[in-house]
């Protein structure tokens, strides 16, 4: 089945979602900028993605938390990644998520990148 | 053009190697390949280093300029002599990777790949995009990794970047599959200098069969251990070489191949040690001159001193420890069982293990020169390093023996089997008749290079 389908299929399939979440905020984030990823993932997932992205997104700085009001460090861009159910069963959210002022945080903010599992934010 | 990048090290590696040390074509592409991507690795950081931008075909050209003139001043064509160590060694080794081979179109870094991405392609992809070493080492508190770790893997992977102008990491991964190649065919050529070609065959083919070893090869590919076995091998046979044959040339090889381990992995920096050493120890007991001494200590001081000194400017911490340091004995009890379980599996390295156990018992009670007991040495100091690394507590010791104990044991598995090969080399070359060296030699005996080639005549690849 792998060897019918190109290299960056093949890395979708066996890196899903963090492959695809990283190319869709590369389309959004220039390298030499830097992006917060709130993250409704569990705990071992969080280390995962923190250096998948790093790996993924270099030379932009990353940082993945599963604090949806953790602080955004002059970033210009916010991420908003929600875990697939499959990882989020094996691996359930341990963080802090509040949807209400997550609305109100991602309020002024443009969007700029609506994916699957990803929103991407910019400062307007 | 990352395939073109690999055929290109191997085989401007192979002539650029001195013609005396009569390697044939396989023995040639191995030892050429390690080599060329140590050398291409110290030249960017040389680079990196120096200000200059790290180009491929700059660091390319001497390699090309050095392989025509070497070529031009009259390299003998590899002559085709088949034995029937070689059949066995080439059979085994085609089979191994045809069995392998789907695993190559599978070679994306996933998840399954930890340390591929996060550790050792991940410094490759910075240093190519940054197009110097510097960012990276300055923004390694971001990271999770070991920034401290060594540079050969990352800069021969971003040498193939820049020389295919594109950030092929599944390309990069295809660099452990052919250490693995390499560490069969320097294993062939070395106990073909120490016995003869049919016991080369039957160590070369041990080695290739070694499940873990192609495990770590093929599943773990973009990891630095299977190079570090190739250099392991490499190092340690250069230097029973030289202990047995006084020549310049063996010590050369030998300590840059020490250093080019110390170069892939911390665990090759105890390596080093341990065969300097012995080295110094041999010149020493033997008073060479000041010549040896320079090849002992100045590839080791040259490079790794400097690397010590980068990664210092940029306060990265060294990921070592002290011997000794925090050890815990129920810690060490706990890892050297689990090493010897795993060691013993026949699933894991099949004869490899107990194989060096039972010519170390068969050596102590039998006439070896202390030539032949080095490589023995080496891989006992190497597991001892392991065995203290693991007492020290740095990490929860069942999770850091689950992830790492295979891949330490399968770093000097290849040396075991060749360790054990050259104990039993006297006993084997009269079995087979292979006529290498036809007595156990004396272990302060000097020949010259061209009686050594002429007892070696059957050595060559088939070769």
């Amino acid at each position: 089945m792998l060897a019918d389908r190109t290299v960056a299929e093949r890395a979708s399939v066996l890196d899903y979602p963090a492959f695809d979440v990283a190319h869709e905020i590369a389309s959004v984030v220039p390298a030499n900028d830097c992006v917060v990823v709130l993250a409704y993932a569990g705990p071992d997932a969080i280390a995962y993605y923190n250096a998948r992205l790093d790996y993924l997104l270099y030379p932009r700085r990353v940082r993945v938390t599963p604090d949806s009001e953790a602080a955004s460090n002059d970033c210009e861009y916010l991420a908003v990644f929600r875990d697939t159910g499959t990882n989020l069963d094996s691996s359930p959210f341990s963080g802090e998520w509040n949807e209400e002022s997550l609305s109100v945080r991602l309020a002024p903010l443009e969007l700029a990148h609506q994916g699957k599992n990803v929103e991407v934010y910019a400062a307007r | 053009m990352i395939v073109l990048g690999l055929a290109l090290t191997a085989l401007l590696g192979w002539l650029s190697l001195p013609h005396r040390l009569n390697l044939g074509l396989v023995s040639g592409l191995a030892l050429g390949f390690l080599a060329a991507s140590f050398g291409l690795s110290v030249e960017l950081f040389v680079f990196s280093v120096v200000g200059l931008p790290l180009n491929a075909v700059l660091a390319i050209t001497p390699w090309i300029v050095f392989a025509v003139w070497s070529t031009m001043r009259g390299r003998p064509m590899p002559s085709i002599q088949v034995t029937a160590g070689a059949v066995l060694a080439l059979g085994v080794t085609s089979i191994v990777m045809a069995l392998w081979l789907p695993m190559e179109r599978s070679m994306t870094l996933n998840s399954q790949s930890w340390d591929a991405w996060a550790i050792w392609l991940f410094k490759a992809k910075a240093f190519y995009l940054d197009g110097n070493i510097s960012d990276y080492l300055s923004r390694s508190v971001e990271f999770i990794g070991q920034p401290g770790y060594p540079l050969l893997t990352p800069l021969y992977s971003t040498w193939l970047y820049e020389w295919s102008d594109t950030l092929a990491d599944h390309g990069a991964k295809l660099t452990s599959p052919l250490y693995f190649l390499a560490t069969i065919g320097a294993s062939w050529w070395i106990i073909g200098r120490l016995a003869g070609p049919t016991t080369a065959g039957i160590t070369a083919s041990l080695v290739a069969l070694t499940p873990m070893v192609q495990r770590t090869a093929f599943d773990w590919a973009g990891y630095a251990d299977t190079a570090l076995s190739a250099y392991f091998v490499v190092a340690a046979g250069f230097l029973v070489l030289w202990i047995r044959d006084a020549e310049i040339i063996d010590l050369a090889a030998g300590s840059l191949a020490a250093t080019a381990a110390a170069w892939t992995k911390n665990e090759g920096q105890v390596f080093l040690a341990i065969f300097m050493a012995i080295a110094v120890a041999t010149l020493v007991s033997r008073r060479r001159g000041t010549v040896s001494w320079v090849w002992v200590l100045a590839p080791p001081t040259l490079l790794i001193g400097t690397w010590f000194a980068v990664r210092a400017t940029h306060g990265v911490e060294a990921a070592g420890f002290v011997p000794g340091a925090g050890f815990d004995l129920g810690l060490f009890t706990t890892a050297a069982g689990t090493m010897a379980s795993k060691a013993l599996s026949p699933n894991g390295f099949a004869l490899a293990f107990p194989l060096f156990l039972a010519t170390c018992s068969i050596a102590m009670v039998g006439r070896v020169s202390l030539a032949r007991w080095a490589p023995s040495t080496l891989v006992l100091a190497h597991i001892a390093a392991a065995l203290l690394a693991y007492s020290t507590g740095r990490n929860e010791i069942s999770w850091w023996l689950e992830t790492s104990a295979d891949r330490v044991l399968a770093q000097i598995a290849p040396l075991a089997i060749v360790a054990a090969a050259a104990v039993l080399a006297p006993w084997l070359e009269t079995a087979f008749d292979d006529g290498a060296s036809a007595t156990i030699e004396p272990s302060t005996e000097k020949i010259g290079p061209a009686s050594r080639i002429r007892r070696n005549k059957h050595n060559r690849d088939s070769r």
